[in-house]
């Protein structure tokens, strides 16, 4: 055991108050769930969440909200902290209103999930793996460890919509994120330098080729540099279709991080 | 396409900041680590764990003209406690509590962040830390504090799998750096101040399957085991907080295992209490104990023996012989045949009032009179220990030990403890945690101190004295310096000969990890955390 700078009095303190306010986190109630309460979270939700989340939870770029459960939390309590502190390494961000109205958007949040099935796949995964393998899809996607660095990784793709994935399956340049821009540029002997934009500052830039090998480089020491801000995904509209498309958004939407069996993941 | 700028003029200086090798850290390239000096591959550097780099471009000559690179700064207040890993021109490091970057050598540009998000309730006795990463492969692996290892893919941070290895409800957490050996990552679980039951287990790198574990506190049919009395052993303790050392020759990893529990009130757990407060060697393969050598039997001042196992190569009475060095936090220096486990020579190196010495087998001789009371009594070293977990170093080249010393006392009292399920369990606290803290102890018995020991005798061979302390490692080079630090904000680069100080930087903000030395674009750095930040040191 070490020892942080507090006197013994102090200690026992602490040790005592985190705990007991971590419990009554887990077992804190919503106190505002009435109709209206639901109906004033529920213009919150569509002028702040919707974007992400779709207009009835359904999911799109952010992870769908019917299920009921909730990875980070799907207590009243866990529930308001993820919308108030937002998800640290993720897109979601934090929001701040008063807490009345946080508790609402707790409360709309929670009546996404009333009485509505989980979005089902009606594709067959494991014949959607093979049209990934086909289709030459891990050239560019790594999912658990295989495959290429230049696209996003796909091992927890499967939070997002299936909307969203067939969106992004047929037109990938509808939305290309910043973290997804491509370097392109050339050395001062006309040596190609090509990869995923991972960062960028006045003098240097930093990516990774298709190699995955991660290199650093001095703009001044460029000939040509530029920021490709296209998705380099091909679109697959009339290359993939019919049940093969069903069964490869059927697989991606099986990818999940963690224990499969675990329904809240 | 958006073109942002070309033709940027005519370059003249190396196109690539960082040129790597991109080649796999398989577990032959950690063990013929020494043959890379300009990574840091493992959490101790190499499997011997001498803290000692053979880079010398920054040497005594010029340790005065190192100058700032770059810093990164961390967005966590929690006490960085975390040793880098450099690989290939690549920086991995763990901001606090569990988060991971990947940092460009050369500049400290962030090629990318893991964020780890705590989902379940945390109870860690010092702080929400991490000590460090392993890597294998293109993968990097970090036990969390709410229990899980984390799989990560080293070039984009992508989790490749997350699994839950301990219960974080009952107390256990995961803090120090996986160690990998062969095929297989070895941990263990911290918590000793929450009356957890301690193991060491082998995790298969491909999912994190436990494939064997090694109960460091016996239950009943195991070895040891009669040295607990009723059911104290299951909330007996004996945490595992720091990384092991290994020795491919003996095929033998070795692991410092934490205090029993409750931590000062010896009474509910009558006996040595195996194998708290020692070191294990175990087969890696299989988990089996080949010996152990206990330190402290029946500890009641929280002496951990959670410090980092020094392999050394020597002569020992006219013979070459495989050595441990071990300055322990009970006050004491030892040295063990580390293929037996044999005591061969053991002197305290801060001062003991706790026991008169070591009997011919290294067991102390207790004083009965320096057990805690309910009153209160006082007893040297204090309850941070003559060391703790920060890492000594060792060089060939001085044939000395470094080790940062603690000189003070603490009042230890003896209190009721009380186990409920996740909460402390510790029977009562010392008081006097920091040196020089208490109206009777004047600086000269309350001080922290660099001493470099000699492994033949245990004597002092020099020492830096500081007014505060130091919970910095120590890294020794063959430029023949050593690079710590102190709490109080000092980065100190002292000769290795001779203890004498070529530099000291106040970095503004507590030392609490181990320097680290690598290159990229063949130039050497100094890593060196402070506070919330990591500065890292060349030469102009």
């Amino acid at each position: 055991m070490r020892f942080r700078i507090i006197g013994c009095a102090l200690a026992a303190a602490l040790a005592v108050v985190p705990l007991v306010a971590q419990h009554a986190d887990d077992t804190e109630r919503n106190p505002f769930t009435s109709d209206s309460d639901v109906e004033a979270g529920g213009r919150l939700y569509r002028s702040h969440c919707a974007v992400c989340h779709g207009l009835e939870g359904e999911g799109g770029r952010g992870v769908g909200l019917t299920s009921g459960r909730f990875r980070h939390g799907s207590s009243d309590r866990g529930l308001y902290n993820t919308i108030s502190v937002g998800i640290p390494g993720t897109e979601m961000p934090g929001i701040f209103f008063n807490g009345r109205q946080m508790w609402q958007l707790v409360a709309f949040v929670r009546s996404l999930s009333e009485g509505k099935a989980a979005e089902q796949a009606t594709g067959d995964p494991d014949k959607g793996s093979a049209v990934y393998a086909a289709n030459g899809c891990s050239g560019c996607h790594r999912i658990r460890g295989e495959g290429g660095r230049l696209g996003p990784d796909l091992t927890d793709i499967g939070i997002r919509s299936m909307g969203h994935l067939q969106a992004s399956v047929l037109n990938p340049n509808e939305s290309v994120l910043p973290q997804h821009w491509m370097v392109r540029a050339k050395s001062s002997d006309g040596k190609p330098i090509t990869g995923l934009r991972l960062n960028e500052d006045t003098f240097s830039v930093q990516l990774i080729d298709a190699s995955g090998t991660l290199l650093s480089v001095h703009k001044a020491d460029l000939a040509e540099f530029e920021v490709d801000r296209t998705s380099g995904m091909p679109s697959f509209e009339g290359k993939i279709q019919g049940d093969d498309l069903e069964n490869l958004i059927a697989y991606l939407a099986s990818l999940r991080l963690g224990d499969p069996n675990d329904a809240s993941q | 396409m958006m073109r942002r700028s070309s033709h940027l003029g005519i370059a003249v200086c190396a196109l690539l900041l960082t040129a790597p090798l991109g080649a796999q850290v398989t577990y032959e390239r950690i063990l013929r680590a020494e043959e890379e000096p300009g990574n840091w591959l493992t959490y101790n550097r190499t499997y011997d764990s001498r803290h000692h780099s053979p880079l010398d471009e920054i040497n005594r000559e010029n340790a005065g003209d190192l100058e700032l690179k770059w810093v990164f700064q961390a967005r966590s207040l929690e006490k960085f406690e975390s040793t880098a890993l450099a690989v290939d021109g690549v920086i991995y490091n763990v901001q606090m509590p569990n988060d991971v970057v990947a940092l460009d050598a050369v500049t400290g540009r962030k090629f990318w962040q893991y964020t780890h998000v705590l989902t379940e309730t945390v109870n860690v006795c010092c702080g929400r830390i991490n000590r460090g990463l392993a890597i294998l492969g293109e993968t990097l692996y970090m036990g969390t504090i709410d229990g899980k290892l984390v799989a990560l893919d080293a070039k984009t941070g992508a989790v490749i799998f997350s699994k839950q290895i301990v219960d974080p409800s009952g107390g256990y957490s995961l803090t120090h750096a996986p160690l990998v050996v062969k095929d297989k990552l070895i941990v263990g679980s911290a918590g000793g101040e929450y009356g957890i039951r301690g193991f060491i287990a082998a995790l298969d790198p491909k999912n994190g399957d436990e494939l064997w574990r090694f109960n460091t506190i016996p239950g009943p049919g195991e070895p040891g085991h009669e040295t607990w009395s009723g059911d104290s052993w299951k909330r007996g303790g004996g945490s595992i907080w720091l990384t092991g050392s290994y020795d491919p020759e003996l095929n033998l990893t070795y692991w410092g295992v934490g205090n029993p529990a409750p931590d000062w009130n010896g009474d509910v757990r009558p006996g040595d209490n195996l194998y708290s407060d020692s070191v294990v060697a175990l087969n890696p393969d299989t988990g089996e104990l080949e010996w152990y050598f206990q330190f402290t039997p029946h500890d009641e001042w929280d002496w951990d023996a959670v410090q980092v196992p020094v392999l050394v190569d020597r002569e020992w009475e006219g013979k070459p012989r495989k050595l441990m060095l071990w300055a322990n936090r009970n006050g004491f220096f030892y040295v063990l045949d580390r293929a037996t486990g044999e005591f061969l020579h053991g002197k305290n190196f801060v001062k003991v009032t706790w026991a008169k010495g070591l009997d011919e087998n290294g067991r102390p001789i207790k004083i009965p009179e320096a057990s805690p009371t309910r009153e209160g009594v006082r007893v040297w070293p204090a309850v941070q220990g003559g060391t703790n977990w920060y890492s000594p170093a060792y060089s060939e080249k001085t044939g000395l030990f470094y080790v940062s010393s603690w000189e003070y006392s603490s009042i230890y009292h003896k209190g009721d403890p009380l186990y409920t399920r996740g909460n402390r369990y510790v029977g009562s606290l010392p008081q006097g945690v920091w040196p020089n803290t208490m109206k009777d102890e004047d600086e000269q018995q309350g001080h922290g101190a660099i001493r470099a020991l000699s492994p033949d005798t245990g004597d002092l061979e020099w020492e830096f004295k500081m007014t505060g302390v130091g919970e910095s490692g120590i890294l020794s080079t063959a430029g023949d310096i050593l690079i710590t630090g102190t709490m109080d904000g000092y980065m100190l680069v002292l000769d290795s000969f001779t203890g004498k100080k070529l530099l000291s930087l106040n970095l503004g903000g507590k030392i609490a990890c181990s320097p680290i030395t690598f290159t990229a674009q063949g130039k050497q750095y100094l890593a060196v955390t402070s506070g919330n930040a990591m500065f890292v040191f060349g030469l102009r």
